[in-house]
């Protein structure tokens, strides 16, 4: 399989304050790295599951794939060429291949189009079609994400949330790209309605092909719709394996308290939680070392003066965590003999 | 079981009944500034005489059924002025309102979407906007002279911040919005996107807009006058018309009270119609079907 | 329900809002009963009325567009619908108190918190400015905030999402209420802070004794939390059962179809589909007959589009449902 995107080492800095009044003040410009040194992969027809908490940075790793934001460092190659620096204008042949879809279906179609003349855009920007063979094309993409071809000439407010979302999807496939960004695509959705909004997702991967960047909180829905997961906590992935490697025998310790965390709605699930204490902290001044450190409960000294890489633990699954195991998270703190026989 | 679960409708009314119901605003200010309107379109039908031609014999006549207003100082029609009157400070308020939105909404985009042009225009509407509107027009008007045309442009160079300011929160706001950045990654070109995702959706808050630069305009054109920096004499303004019979108000109230009037009844019917407009383009109002 | 006295019961709840479209009927005969001490939860998806459900008996139903049409709410004997608003005030924080899905704008902003704490507390009790803040404190340190001397004097702004939940919690166990009701209360919140606030709402429960009336849209946190489970579609009850009973064999299919829809942890096998419930949520502006659940239903027979099933009580467990067929509903996968 081939790779279709790339990421090696991306990082976006985002500089705040450091305007005129903050300076009379004598207040320096803060650095938030929202993202800092992220690498991963995604093949050709692959869905990768990218999760975290809210401010772990992955709608930034989105938005900079995108180019909606302009990466501070780092490479972006879509099928082998680099977009991370190349000028606007060079970049528009090649958003054909990498579209989006956005969490929130009432505002990601402008009220004052209809909803056709909003997937037409994409296709008529590269010229795929025209006229009646444009129109055909609607009609088969309205039809292909459950829409009636009538109902093309209506306008947003016409339709539920969950249309919304699939009119969304519609728009993101028309010029058929080899990747789509999902930045938490059926969150802002009903239960019932997001079922049918993931099946969608899944059918028309396997129709068309195309490999999804599939970014949400909600860790059961990323497990059900992705092949491989990468968790990212504080500008950092911690640890990326294949779905049933991550889900069955996570390693970091980050990775099980968030999979402990969440509620299931199994009454007879054991349910062994691990609480995390206290907040995440500001990616404007991160802890030192490893960044989970500060609300990890298997931390030694070593994690506050050295960053764990992220390594390779067994084939495909990735960790970056010097205490790296799986099984039950053990919080008496491991012996020197776990460390060197690690 | 099911008894109670039925919905009662209300019958569905559409057009001018339905606005009235819902927005009572708009047609009134609608009506009132319709009024105003045809006044200064049809002056000189609506049995008016020559507004400039001076009788002494009818000097400070009272209001009465030969000169439905009275008379002036000079024995003009003080009617026949009011009505004539309505023309500049219609023509006032509309080249303002369209000058200041032409040129405002030229520097809000750009300062809304290039970030150094941001930083230098920005600074100089601020600047134009610590001087009083008043101020600023007198100063601009003993520059060039007093005509109708440089009372317009000074007044819309004085509302140009104004407008720039709000065009540029709302360009600020629809560049974030998620349907403008799957434009972007959607391969639009900028000019297309400013053209179909940006400036269609600023027109309804710069249409309310309009109407209180209107209203403001109308107003400060009266002011211009009544002090001697607007209208020229021989044009009748309600400013002027009142400038000139402030003087005897205490014998001739009425020199004074109709044009005031007609100007009180102009800018509020148009400030009806912005708060109208304002309350249907509000999106709280609009209902999510 | 219960034969025996509940804390609260609400009978045959009509709520309505008038819209530019017509008359729309919120909920539509709801009733329910809390004991005292228990936890209910009402499950809905958005729109289906099952914060206009809670918000009734607080009597926080803005009139106009709102009202309440029909039925009685019955609290420590007392009939809240008639009380008189002077009354219902002392009732309103101090006996039945509300947190609410969004933590941060759900406190002032330019309050410091011990300010707000004092003020919620001095509106019913009658302590001195000092005695109100050493109360606050107090309150504070049974959220188990870290560092509660210097929160007092922070502004929510300082405080991260799941602290200002915390705060809400404790101006909401202030007075010791009888009732929590707790609005998506972890909703907003990230799911390793949800943990935690679930955590201590189960603690504060246990320790306090209040009853708690949780609205949600999540049945995993409905399995954590709850005792008993209300399942409300279109501002109608369609389902009540004990949570074990309810999450294992449910009688209607529409709470099959919400379970069957969600996907679950630890669920590897990738080929599954997950059950999709046809269609959207019904427009309440257009009259419902038969069953509001009908159109999306794949167990629908004739009479369900023309009768509307009775609430039928299922074997000796307090489980009812609303269900022509309820008897053939399935087990969950």
């Amino acid at each position: 399989m081939t790779a279709v995107l790339t990421v090696e080492d991306l990082a976006k800095h985002f500089i705040v304050g450091g305007g005129v009044v903050d300076r009379v003040f004598g207040k320096k410009a803060q650095v938030v790295r929202a993202v800092d040194g992220v690498s991963f992969g995604i093949a050709e027809g692959e869905t990768l599951g990218l999760v975290g908490e809210s401010g772990c940075g992955k709608s930034t790793v989105g938005r900079s794939i995108l180019r909606l934001l302009d990466p501070t460092r780092g490479k972006v190659e879509l099928d082998g060429q680099d977009i991370s620096r190349t000028s606007r204008r060079a970049l528009r042949p090649l958003r054909q291949y990498l579209q989006v879809v956005f969490q929130d279906p009432f505002s990601s179609l402008n009220p004052r189009r209809t909803v056709g003349q909003s997937v037409a855009e994409p296709i008529a920007n590269y010229g795929l079609a025209k006229d009646a063979a444009l129109r055909t094309q609607l009609e088969d993409l309205f039809k292909r994400v459950g829409l009636r071809a009538d109902q093309i000439d209506r306008y947003p407010h016409e339709f539920s949330g969950g249309q919304r979302q699939r009119i969304g999807i519609a728009r993101a496939l028309g010029t058929r790209p080899k990747l789509i960004v999902l930045d938490e695509p059926v969150s802002a959705l009903d239960v019932s309605v997001q079922a049918q909004v993931i099946n969608l997702l899944v059918d028309l991967q396997q129709e068309f092909g195309v490999a999804y960047l599939f970014i949400a909180h909600d860790l059961a829905v990323v497990e059900h719709i992705s092949a491989r997961v990468a968790v990212m906590y504080l500008g950092k992935i911690v640890e990326i394996a294949d779905k049933k490697s991550l889900f069955e025998s996570p390693r970091h310790p980050y990775t099980k308290a968030l999979l402990s965390a969440v509620p299931s709605a199994d009454p007879d699930a054991a349910s062994q939680r691990i609480v995390l204490q206290g907040d995440i902290p500001s990616p404007t001044n991160p802890p030192s070392g490893c960044r989970f450190r500060s609300r990890c409960p298997i931390a030694q000294a070593i994690c506050a003066s050295e960053e764990p890489p992220l390594t390779t633990q067994a084939t495909g699954h990735k960790t970056a965590c010097h205490f790296a195991q799986s099984g039950p998270l053990v919080t008496s703190p491991p012996t020197a003999a776990d460390q060197i026989g690690r | 079981m099911s008894a109670v679960a039925t919905t009662i409708p209300i019958p569905e009314v559409r057009g001018v009944l339905r606005l009235w119901r819902r927005h009572p605003n708009v047609i009134i200010g609608a009506a009132m500034l319709a009024i105003a309107v045809i006044a200064a379109v049809a002056a000189p039908w609506l049995g008016t005489v020559d507004p400039q031609m001076i009788a002494p014999f009818n000097r400070l006549e009272t209001p009465g059924a030969e000169f439905w207003f009275g008379g002036d100082l000079v024995g003009r029609d003080v009617y026949s002025r009011t009505v004539y009157g309505a023309r500049v400070s219609l023509a006032v308020g509309l080249g303002v309102a369209i000058g200041g939105i032409l040129f405002g909404l030229i520097v809000g985009l750009l300062s809304g979407f290039v970030r150094w042009v941001d930083q230098v225009l920005m600074r100089v509407m601020d600047g134009l906007m610590a001087i009083p509107s008043i101020l600023l027009a007198v100063a601009l008007i003993s520059l060039t002279g007093a005509s109708l045309q440089n009372v317009i442009i000074a007044i819309s160079i004085a509302e140009v911040p104004r407008v720039a300011r709000l065009v540029r929160s709302v360009v600020l706001s629809l560049k974030e919005q998620p349907y403008v950045e799957a434009a972007i990654t959607s391969g639009t070109p900028f000019v297309l996107i400013l053209l179909r995702h940006v400036l269609p959706n600023t027109l309804a808050p710069l249409l309310v807009q309009g109407t209180y630069i209107f209203a403001s305009a109308v107003l400060t054109e009266a002011i211009l006058s009544f002090i001697g920096a607007g209208t020229p004499p021989s044009t009748p303004s309600w400013g002027n018309i009142i400038a000139e019979g402030r003087t005897v108000f205490s014998i001739a109230p009425h020199i004074v009270l109709f044009p005031g009037l007609a100007l009180s009844f102009t800018v509020l019917g148009v400030n009806l119609l912005g708060d109208g407009l304002r309350d249907i383009f509000d999106p709280r109002y609009v209902s999510r079907t | 329900m219960n034969d025996k006295q509940a804390l609260l019961s609400v009978d045959n709840l009509t709520v309505t809002f008038r819209t530019d479209h017509g008359v729309v009927p919120a909920v539509c005969e709801f009733s329910y009963a809390l004991d005292a001490g228990e936890t209910l939860a009402i499950v809905g998806e958005s729109g289906s009325g099952k914060s206009v459900g809670a918000l009734a008996l607080m009597r926080l139903i803005h009139d106009p567009p709102g009202r309440i049409s029909e039925g009685s709410i019955q609290f420590d004997g007392r009939s809240l619908l008639s009380l008189p608003e002077g009354e219902m005030q002392k009732i309103r924080g101090n006996e039945i108190a509300m947190i609410f899905q969004e933590p941060m704008t759900s406190l002032n902003p330019v309050l410091t918190i011990a300010e707000q704490i004092v003020e919620a507390v001095q509106l019913h009790q009658n302590l001195t400015k000092k005695s109100a803040r050493a109360r606050a404190l107090e309150m504070l340190q049974l959220v188990q905030i870290s560092e509660p001397e210097q929160r007092l004097d922070q502004y929510p702004h300082e405080l991260s999402g799941g602290m200002c939940q915390r705060v809400m919690i404790a101006m909401a166990m202030a007075c010791t209420p009888s009732i929590l009701i707790a609005d998506e209360p972890t909703t907003a919140l990230d799911v390793t802070i949800q943990a935690q606030i679930l955590d201590l709402m189960r603690d504060l429960k246990a320790r306090l004794g209040t009853a708690i009336l949780l609205i949600t849209h999540d049945l995993g946190v409905v399995a954590e939390m709850a005792d008993r489970v209300l399942v409300i579609y279109a501002g109608r009850k369609v389902e009540e059962a004990p949570v074990r009973e309810l999450l294992r064999s449910p009688r209607h299919p529409y709470t099959l179809g919400l379970l069957g829809a969600m996907p679950r942890l630890g669920d590897t096998s990738t080929d599954k589909r997950l059950t999709e419930i046809p269609g959207s949520v019904p427009s309440l502006l257009e009259p419902i007959t038969g069953c509001a659940f009908a159109p999306r239903c794949t167990m629908a027979v004739e009479r369900c589009h023309v009768e509307a099933p009775p609430l039928e009580r299922h074997g000796d467990a307090e489980h009812v449902a609303a269900c022509w067929r309820s008897d053939e509903v399935g087990t969950v996968r």
